[in-house]
């Protein structure tokens, strides 16, 4: 299921950002075109694909946000938007009048929060993000990306019960973007970070909200209680891969998944189904693998990975090993686009 | 019966006259359809269909369900707001309706490919101004070799499946400007072979009779043999490369705006391609 | 088969710039009926003779429309009367610059069995028309008119373009108008042949020939489909890379013991060119039959060409097969005697070698025969 990136303009700075290398070179003109909105529609329908999932940057400053929204759902799409819950009324007002009458699986948003008490928030994206929670209420499912080991999950229970969102939460860790610096959960900080998160599964209990777990967490780092534990209440939903999502920029590139924005970037018009698209990604990360199996040298020889349940982590923390080596692993690890602007992809004759 | 449909107003005096012959109802104004349609049937006539030709955009009609049946062609001069448009097509699917929108604005080109990514069939209509050709050609490319099944777009899909190499193809009967199909005739009963013509008093004949005759007239073949005064004028059009599907649609531009050649010779192209595409592993199977 | 151009008339109604019939100004006159009835009498003997050949006749000039509907009824019912048993051999066959055909025409073509016409067009103003100012308009006019009658009644016609100087400022626009013109091709392209130098302005060579044609072959080749017959790229297509064989008779290298042309007085020779320079004249048919023309000893000269010209100018030649040294009278015009090769056979190896084999992706293999040292 990829993500299309309406725009690479943000209205926040989040400090993990994944996409903060990219917007920070994009212009604001690079948005999605209608023509290429509808040339992913159709890539997308060929490819069987009924979900159509809007990224960003943050995907509502596109100019034509809801209308793009109603064409996808004119097309029989079920949309799924990725948002900060940070635009504005009037968007706001439209999206909740347009799509008032619609199932919440037609049209859902997952929110990625910040904790106002650890992430600078001002006041009017605060105010903002609230009206948004309230008006969109139960197709929101929030978000949380955890950038810093002593993260809290209190203020989303809050908003859950507050605003009547999804009762789930979905709990991404934030990974290192190769060859730049951003704030992200190392690799010894992981297991903190699984003890800290399962600190919170009594309150998960209590007021019976589901964690959904993002990519990138390794297998090995849970104990059987905690796998036994998200078993039980995801109803066995957790999984321990790593990619390729797919991401499909305003450009029509594509690249594995933002971490690896660099990584491959390929165009959309060079693939013909987005089953091509993945079996490329899936090759490039394989040979990758076999330059090094995961986080942890055990990965070499794990068995769960040889099974395939878990691919050792996210790829961009072994990646991120061989920058500052000599190069001479296999080719494809090396193949990243270290210009600010690459050439645009065409669409092929 | 002559074998030409008239393009004529809704005038029941004039329909009175026309009965046994295939008319396209020319109407400013959704709202005479109904009565439109009703003088054209009781005076005997086949509607081909009712050319409605409106000023407000898409998104502001108002749509009947009792127009379902009636096969319409909407000139609209834009799609208007999209969240107005879609509460028009649970509708729209069921009706018998091409949508014509003027190519001279790329917001145009843009509704276009929309409607016809919803299933709408679609129509590409001249316009007053300047055509964006590289849209243009964008949206061809859209109509021949879309990923998934949409609504036609002409002209493209009347070049797709009637072109012949070596030959002329004449895309303007879907614009209803195809002499060999229509004429075009006034309230009186003078007829043109197109609205400009009539205009401007072209008249090819003065009475409705005078169609069934129009095949044998001089008039008519010279009309036919028009297409050769391009090689007289040694303007651009003659020696364009896609001239044999474009047959100087877009002479009166090409002087101010010859990207036209471009755009018509990359989409004959494509329907080339196109064409051997469709003709790719298609199997002829013997008859008994 | 043997062909016989048959120059009814010298007499012609365009002013046509690099036109040889022009600057003879209609001296030559007209064939009498005569003279025609002369021709049919020899045609017939000929295929009596010969039981196993045929005879194109090429109605030529000047311009032979010029001599009216009714000469050409006379001729079919020479015909008819003259060669009952052998009409059946006989193929009538016509050069036109159309101007003056008239539906009058077009019951006595079909009788003759004249099915496509060939012509020649140039849309470059001024360069033909009638009067001494060419009006180019008025003769475009009357062409267009004529080409809409010709295919209203359902004959086919080919055109040849004759490229000139002014062709080379715009190939892919000659190109395009020209194959606009007539869908499917049936076009010829040739360079314009000037023997003057009042005329040399227009003239153009061998060199400007190929960049003209190597300006238009991937227009060509690109979409083949799309224009099937244009000239000289279909025959190169079935010679180089169908393994056929089809050449023109300036590049068969087999003109020899095939061609008569006919002079307006029954003078023959062996081509329109030959007669103009007074070569290879073979007698009057009053005088002679068409099996002793054939076989005139004068002949021999364009036989034994091919030997000396193979071991001579062309020896070395990879494209001998594709040009056998061009055309006897090319030759001549160059060199003062036929045993050399045509000034235009570096066109067309220059061509083939710089144009056609790259684009096309097939280099030309030689068969074998007449292969040089």
């Amino acid at each position: 299921m990829p993500n299309v990136l309406l725009t690479q303009s943000c209205v926040r700075s989040c400090p993990y950002c994944f996409a903060k290398r990219h917007m920070a070179e994009s212009s604001p003109d690079d948005i999605l075109s209608w023509e290429n909105l509808i040339y992913i529609a159709d890539f997308l329908q060929s490819s069987g694909e009924r979900v159509f999932r809007l990224l960003g940057g943050e995907p509502t400053l596109h100019p034509d946000f809801n209308a793009m929204v109603l064409y996808l759902l004119e097309r029989q799409f079920n949309v799924n938007v990725f948002t900060s819950g940070v635009m504005s009324d009037s968007v706001l007002g439209e999206m909740a009048e347009l799509f008032a009458g619609l199932p919440p699986e037609r049209f859902s948003l997952i929110c990625n929060l910040n904790d106002p008490g650890k992430t600078r928030t001002p006041l009017a994206e605060q105010e903002s993000i609230r009206r948004f929670l309230r008006l969109m209420s139960e197709r929101v499912v929030p978000g949380f990306n955890i950038y810093r080991v002593d993260f809290d999950l209190d203020f989303l229970f809050q908003y859950i019960n507050e605003f009547g969102l999804q009762r789930h939460i979905r709990v991404g860790i934030a990974h290192p973007i190769v060859g730049k610096k951003n704030l992200y959960i190392h690799v010894s900080q992981i297991d903190a970070v699984i003890a800290r998160l399962f600190s919170y599964a009594p309150m998960f209990e209590r007021v019976r909200v589901k964690p959904g777990l993002d990519c990138g967490f390794p297998i090995c780092r849970f104990s059987d209680e905690q796998l036994a534990w998200l078993y039980r209440h995801t109803g066995g939903k957790s999984e321990f891969s790593c990619g390729p999502v797919v991401d499909i920029g305003p450009d029509m590139s594509v690249w594995p998944c933002f971490p690896l924005s660099s990584f491959h970037k390929r165009s959309l018009f060079e693939f013909n189904s987005m089953r091509e698209i993945i079996d490329y990604y899936q090759h490039v990360h394989r040979s990758v693998r076999t330059e090094v199996g995961g986080l942890y040298d055990e990965c070499d020889l794990c068995r769960h990975r040889e099974d395939g349940i878990c691919l050792g982590g996210c790829l961009a923390h072994s990646l991120a090993r061989f920058q500052n080596e000599a190069p001479v692993r296999m080719k494809e690890i090396y193949q990243w686009d270290t210009t600010s602007s690459s050439a645009r992809p065409t669409r092929p004759s | 019966m002559g074998h030409h449909i008239i393009v004529c107003p809704a005038d029941a005096a004039l329909l009175n006259r026309l009965g046994g012959r295939a008319v396209v109802l020319r109407l400013t104004s959704l709202e005479d359809l109904d009565r439109a349609v009703g003088d054209a049937r009781q005076a005997g006539a086949l509607l081909h269909c009712a050319a409605v030709e409106l000023r407000h955009p898409l998104g502001l009609l108002t749509l009947e369900e009792r127009w379902k049946d009636i096969p319409i062609a909407l000139a609209v001069p834009s799609v208007g707001r999209l969240r107005d448009v879609v509460g028009l097509m649970p509708l729209i699917r069921q009706m018998n309706i091409r949508i014509g929108l003027p190519a001279d604005s790329a917001e145009n080109l843009t509704g276009l490919r929309i409607l016809a990514s919803w299933g709408v069939a679609c129509t590409a209509t001249p316009g007053s101004g300047p055509i964006p050709w590289d849209r243009f050609s964008d949206l061809a490319t859209y109509a021949l070799f879309g990923l998934v099944p949409h609504g036609p777009v002409e002209p493209f899909d009347h070049l797709a499946k009637h072109y012949a190499a070596n030959a002329r193809t004449d895309f303007r009967g879907v614009w209803f400007e195809d002499p060999t199909r229509f004429v075009h005739m006034d309230a009186s009963g003078r007829f043109a072979f197109s609205p400009a013509e009539l205009a401007a008093g072209e008249f090819a004949g003065l009475t409705p009779d005078e169609v069934d005759r129009i095949d044998d007239s001089d008039f008519y073949r010279n009309r036919l043999e028009s297409w050769r005064a391009v090689f007289l004028e040694k303007d651009g059009c003659a020696s364009c490369p896609g001239w044999r599907i474009c047959l100087g649609a877009f002479q009166n531009t090409a002087r101010t705006e010859p990207r036209c050649r471009d755009a018509f010779g990359g989409l004959l192209d494509e329907i080339e391609r196109h064409q051997a595409s469709a003709r790719k592993g298609r199997r002829e199977l013997w008859q008994a | 088969m043997a062909s016989l151009i048959l120059k009814a008339t010298e007499q012609c109604n365009s002013n046509c710039y690099y036109c040889d019939v022009v600057t003879k100004r209609g001296r030559g006159g007209s064939m009498s009926l005569e003279v025609l009835e002369q021709v049919f009498t020899r045609t017939n003997e000929y295929l009596e003779n010969n039981p196993g050949e045929r005879v194109e006749l090429l109605w030529h000039g000047g311009e032979p429309l010029l001599l009216g509907p009714g000469y050409y009824r006379r001729a079919w019912e020479l015909q008819q009367e003259l060669c009952s048993g052998t009409r059946s051999r006989i193929h009538h066959a016509i050069q036109t610059n159309l101007t003056c055909f008239t539906e009058a025409f077009v019951e006595i073509f079909r009788l003759l069995g004249i099915g496509s016409l060939g012509t020649s067009y140039d849309p470059e103003p001024h360069m033909r028309g009638p009067g001494p100012g060419r009006d180019s308009d008025a003769y475009n006019r009357m062409f267009l008119r004529a080409v809409s009658l010709v295919e209203r009644h359902g004959f086919g016609w080919g055109m040849i373009y004759v490229v000139t100087k002014r062709s080379l400022e715009h190939p892919a626009d000659v190109f395009y108008f020209l194959t606009n013109f007539r869908l499917s091709g049936g076009l010829n392209l040739n360079p314009v042949l000037i023997y003057d130098e009042v005329r040399r302005d227009v003239a153009v060579t061998p060199e400007e020939f190929v960049e003209f044609l190597g300006a238009i072959f991937p227009l060509w080749w690109n979409h083949r489909a799309r224009y099937p017959d244009v000239e000289p790229f279909k025959s190169l297509v079935t010679n180089i890379i169908d393994g056929g064989n089809s050449l023109a008779c300036v590049d068969s290298g087999s003109c020899t013991y095939q061609h008569i042309n006919i002079a307006p007085n029954g003078d023959t020779s062996q081509c329109g060119r030959s007669a103009d320079w007074g070569l290879l004249q073979y007698g009057n048919i009053r005088d002679r039959s068409f099996d002793d023309i054939l076989h005139d000893r004068q002949r021999d000269q364009l036989r034994d060409r091919i030997t000396v010209i193979a071991s001579g100018d062309c020896a070395g030649c990879r494209v001998w097969e594709l040009c056998h040294g061009g055309c006897p009278l090319d030759a001549w015009s160059k060199h003062g005697d036929f045993a050399h090769k045509s000034e235009w056979c570096e066109a067309r190896r220059g061509f083939i070698e710089r144009y056609f084999e790259p684009i096309s992706g097939r280099k030309f293999e030689p068969k074998g025969a007449f292969l040089p040292s």
